[in-house]
């Protein structure tokens, strides 16, 4: 990567991280924010992992616990990791986005795209962690195509580090680490000499297997607590399994999930959006509303056509980069988009970096031609996502609410209860 | 620096696999050891090592016997006739902080089995019903996910916790020692008085009769009164 291209990722970082702190004192809380303080309590103190997800892995509780010690049981106790790792996934998209496809202008450009998302934006300055499955996997991916390129050992072990961190926070991420296996892997056996390929393997299964499990396994610490032993902890996952396969929600729901976006097949489609109440006046923040998260219609319902140019150009020129960056997207959204039960828009944090990725390759590709064009699109999609951005903070703003009422539907507002 | 030659990489890989194995053997040892270790019994009675039989006024005065006796981490085998129904749920709080998740419920009879639970106190609950209980209880619970029923017992997680329901002739003792916990509600014609356990290989470290429990009869409160003075328990704080 060139030092412009460089000091661009670092500026987009930046703006990333402001976006992500400012007001954060202010944004009032959601009923969501303060569950997973308790959750992390209850977990860390009595390996109890209640209220809050009990089907998903515990990475959060550990690290909020944390940061409630250091920082209080306030926004920053409480959402400080979401803010740190949402703003990391910019720079770790941006640089999975230059080793997959060698374009430093598509990099930045992509973190860029990642940085000023309102839904991304929104997840980050919230407590509970969907915003860390768009940087562990990606991060890790960048990571573990480092070591592809430049065989450092340890890029692969933090590789499958962050990949552990990764299974920790929603197993999903084991898509992402599939695809790193399969290509990793697919580089030792191409090795003519047997004991050079022996040795690789063996050394890919403890980065990409072994460590990846331990890491899992000691964020259940807490839980081994209560008295329990690891075969416990297969029968506890086979019951975690099964609720996540047939998850239809925790909360109440009005029926048919009347205003709330469940099918993952609208996210490249249609403009979606996550809306929950901020907490009734009097109990944190100035003011009491909603929070929602657009995700930018500009950026989002370009993802297909650009998959499939990415797709077409990686067959014509045979272009592996560009091959495993469709897959990524495909092998990461596939899975959610034919879900049987409803998967919400939070989810989509963990196919955006993907998703995002082949629009700013798609982008920089068709600048060649109609580079003014192009740059009329950057600057409208980032007006738009900057109108939206109070929405995605509780900031109060008659602009950004006017336009939030135009992209979200009238269903949507009817009031839920806590 | 990386290394150059083959064998060199082939050296450096080997350190790298070898370092990570030994790191989850580590990470494997240290979750076992762990949860072993979580395991508190109950101190025994004298020299002798007989089991400890308190008398308790409900199952909210029972957790507190339990954190009193310090125990944790254990498989709680509770004897009852019913099943509490709290509408809402029992968090936790920091005797810190006082830090709670709202909206939560009083510790009190209803609760109480849910309280023991959340704080580690029972891992693992076994509750024997009489036969009517259990079918009731399975009625009630027959759409919940990861049932799985047999002749007179079923078992019913709930959110991955571990809960059987059964009639004691359905019963199959653990290994280790268990906490006990007898409620009055308990006592009906169709259930052998709890000395049942013992001869089913039930051991344990502490029991507890509950004098009062909300679905009890006065007779049935009467009968537990009469089992408490048969196994010489001695009154916790409340207990009358």
């Amino acid at each position: 990567m060139t030092r412009r291209a460089l000091a661009l990722l670092l500026a987009t970082t930046g703006l990333a991280l402001l976006l992500r702190v400012v007001w954060l004192s202010g944004q009032p809380l959601l009923p969501d924010d303060l569950a997973v303080g308790v959750t992390a309590h209850n977990f860390t103190r009595w390996g109890w992992p209640e209220p809050t997800m009990w089907n998903h892995p515990r990475l959060r509780d550990s690290l909020v616990a944390l940061s409630e010690q250091a920082f209080g049981r306030g926004p920053w106790g409480l959402k400080i990791w979401s803010v740190a790792i949402g703003t990391l996934s910019v720079p770790a998209t941006g640089l999975l986005v230059w080793e997959l496809t060698g374009s430093g202008v598509a990099a930045v450009l992509a973190s860029f795209l990642l940085a000023i998302d309102p839904l991304h934006l929104d997840f980050s300055r919230q407590a509970i962690n969907d915003v860390q499955l768009a940087f562990f996997p990606v991060a890790a991916l960048a990571a573990a195509w480092t070591y592809r390129r430049s065989r450092r050992c340890t890029c692969l072990a933090v590789a499958g580090l962050l990949f552990g961190l990764g299974l920790a926070t929603k197993w999903s991420a084991a898509a992402q680490l599939l695809i790193a296996l399969l290509a990793v892997m697919g580089d030792a056996l191409r090795s003519k000499e047997p004991r050079e390929r022996a040795s690789e393997l063996i050394f890919v299964a403890a980065c990409l297997v072994v460590l990846p499990a331990t890491v899992y396994l000691l964020t259940y610490l807490p839980w081994f607590q209560r008295g329990y032993e690891l075969v416990d902890l297969l029968q506890f996952h086979g019951r975690m399994a099964l609720e996540t396969v047939t998850h239809t929600g925790y909360g109440n729901k009005l029926p048919g999930y009347l205003g709330e976006i469940v099918q993952p097949w609208r996210w490249f489609l249609a403009p979606v959006y996550y809306l929950e109440y901020a907490l009734p006046r009097g109990s944190v923040g100035p003011d009491p509303g909603y929070i929602v998260g657009v995700a930018n219609p500009l950026t989002w319902l370009l993802v297909w056509p650009a998959c499939g140019l990415a797709a077409w150009t990686a067959a014509l020129r045979r272009d592996e980069g560009l091959t495993w960056s469709v897959a990524l997207f495909l092998v990461t959204y596939l899975p959610f988009a034919f879900a049987t039960r409803p998967i919400w828009t939070n989810t989509a944090l963990a196919v955006a970096p993907f998703a995002l990725a082949l629009v700013a390759w798609a982008a920089v590709q068709l600048a060649k031609r109609w580079r003014t064009s192009v740059l009329a699109w950057g600057c409208v999609a980032a007006l738009l996502a900057a109108v939206l951005w109070p929405a995605s903070m509780g900031f109060p703003s008659r602009v950004s609410d006017a336009v939030v009422r135009v992209l979200v539907p009238a269903e949507a507002w009817l009031p839920r209860q806590p | 620096m990386r290394p150059t030659s083959t064998d060199e990489r082939r050296r450096v890989r080997f350190a790298w696999s070898s370092a990570i194995v030994l790191f989850a053997a580590l990470a494997l040892c240290a979750s076992a050891v762990r949860g072993r270790t979580a395991r508190v019994l109950a101190p025994a009675m004298g020299a002798s090592g007989e089991p400890r039989w308190t008398a308790v006024r409900d199952s909210a005065e029972a957790v507190r016997a339990w954190q009193v006796a310090g125990v944790h981490g254990r498989k709680l085998v509770v004897l009852t006739g019913r099943w509490g129904h709290p509408a809402g749920s029992w968090e936790p709080q920091d005797e810190e902080t006082g830090a709670t998740s709202p909206p939560t419920l009083p510790l009190d009879a209803e609760t109480g089995i849910f309280a023991a639970t959340r704080l580690g106190i029972a891992r693992d609950l076994l509750v024997f019903m009489n036969p009517e209980a259990v079918r009731q209880r399975t009625a009630e619970i027959t759409e919940r996910k990861g049932l799985r029923a047999g002749t007179g017992w079923v078992e019913a997680p709930y959110r991955g916790y571990e809960r059987t329901f059964a009639i004691p002739d359905a019963a199959t003792a653990p290994e280790e020692p268990v906490l006990l916990l007898v409620e009055p509600s308990y006592f009906t014609e169709d259930v052998p008085p709890p000395e049942w356990l013992a001869s089913r290989g039930f051991r344990f470290d502490l029991g507890l009769v509950a004098l009062e429990d909300p679905a009890a009869t006065p007779l049935q409160r009467e009968l537990a009164r009469m089992f408490a003075a048969r196994v010489g328990a001695t009154p916790a704080g409340g207990a009358r």
